[in-house]
């Protein structure tokens, strides 16, 4: 006969199963150091980031300095030429005839000159700016005024017309302001030495 | 529920499980409460889960095990069910775990038998059963981990049929049901044993 499992609890000695004495007073600080453990644990594992972590982040900041220094890097290279240059490209064919001669006719030739030197490097700087002259007749222009305005004065004619007609032109040069004269023959100097 | 000391003359009074549930559920008081659930649950929480795993050392394992999940799952606690179906939940869950793992690594329980489990019992200090009550043990150890749970829990725990319903999510039909076939299987486990005898 089957025994019925009711009875064999009824026969069963309760106390079958013991713990060890103050078990369970144990068991209450047990949990608790436990729980204190982990807590400890846990605050440790956030705070401290993993090797993998550590990798991503120094890798992420090296990238975004990089990204950052060649971003500033190209933005200054490109910005002292591009803004003259917009502004040149954006003008119309007219306007920018009018700025250079505006720009340029404001300069004195040692300006040019010394615009080019600095700039241009190689090229014959001294070349350039004879070239830019149609002749002579631009420099000496003023003087020669100023001899003509001299050579009219009457007295200087008088004194001329007055005098022997085969020194007419050597009392002609006599009549004319030395300085003057000097100043001329100063620049014409020049000019043979420039080449012209 | 558990003893709860207050005031200067130290009056003791039980706390019922909605009070302790109201001091856990307060991030302020959490810390008092889970004190006074510990204080009130340890000892049931422990004899369910030693039915379970039989051994003491293992039992201690997960209860404490139990009992720190219980307190990680106290913010998220919604009241949907009685705070003791929770934590026998929890419990149940634990020790079903530990056994399944256990014998996964070790199938000493399984090699040998009967006899080689009542062995191993024989050689815990802490059981001081006869052989009847080696054999009852080790016929719950051969049962499915359900059917254990649930034959522990009505067996041992005396626990209505509703209440464990609660506790595991199966309807009250199908606990009997489970119930039923472990008890018969228990029961023809003795029967096969007087037939050795």
């Amino acid at each position: 006969m089957e025994p019925n499992i009711e009875k064999l609890k009824q026969q069963i000695n309760p106390n079958t199963l013991r713990v060890p004495e103050g078990y369970f007073d144990a068991l209450e600080a047990s949990i608790k150091d436990r729980l204190n453990t982990e807590a400890t644990a846990d605050l440790v594992k956030h705070n401290k980031p993993t090797i993998i972590r550590k990798l991503i982040i120094v890798t992420a900041i090296a990238a975004t300095v990089t990204a950052i220094f060649l971003s500033v890097n190209l933005f200054l290279q490109n910005r002292t030429n591009n803004v003259l240059n917009i502004a040149l490209a954006n003008m119309s064919d007219n306007d920018l005839d009018a700025f250079m001669n505006t720009q340029l006719a404001a300069l004195s030739p040692d300006d040019i000159y010394g615009y080019l030197n600095e700039n241009i490097g190689q090229v014959n700087a001294v070349e350039i700016l004879n070239n830019s002259f149609s002749g002579n007749e631009q420099i000496d222009a003023s003087i020669t005024d100023n001899l003509q305005e001299q050579v009219l004065d009457t007295d200087v004619l008088k004194a001329v017309m007055q005098s022997d007609e085969g020194s007419t032109e050597g009392k002609l040069l006599e009549s004319v302001d030395e300085e003057l004269l000097e100043e001329y023959f100063n620049n014409a100097m020049l000019f043979d030495h420039l080449g012209l | 529920m558990g003893l709860y000391f207050e005031g200067r003359f130290a009056t003791c009074r039980l706390m019922t499980d909605i009070e302790i549930v109201q001091l856990c559920l307060n991030q302020d008081t959490r810390e008092l409460g889970y004190k006074h659930l510990v204080a009130a649950y340890t000892k049931k929480i422990y004899w369910h889960v030693r039915r379970m795993v039989t051994n003491h050392d293992d039992a201690d394992d997960v209860v404490q095990n139990c009992f720190i999940k219980i307190w990680k799952g106290l913010p998220q606690f919604r009241q949907e069910s009685k705070l003791y179906t929770w934590i026998y939940r929890i419990a149940s869950n634990e020790a079903i775990t530990f056994i399944n793992e256990k014998y996964r690594r070790s199938s000493i329980a399984l090699e040998g038998g009967e006899y080689a489990y009542s062995a191993l019992l024989a050689d815990d200090p802490w059981f001081d059963g006869d052989d009847t009550q080696k054999q009852l043990q080790f016929a719950i150890d051969t049962l499915p981990d359900k059917q254990k749970q649930v034959f522990v829990m009505r067996y041992f725990d005396e626990l209505t049929y509703e209440e464990i319903a609660a506790i595991v999510g199966t309807s009250v039909g199908a606990l009997k049901a489970s119930y039923h076939h472990a008890a018969k299987k228990i029961e023809s486990f003795f029967a096969a044993g007087l037939n050795r005898t």
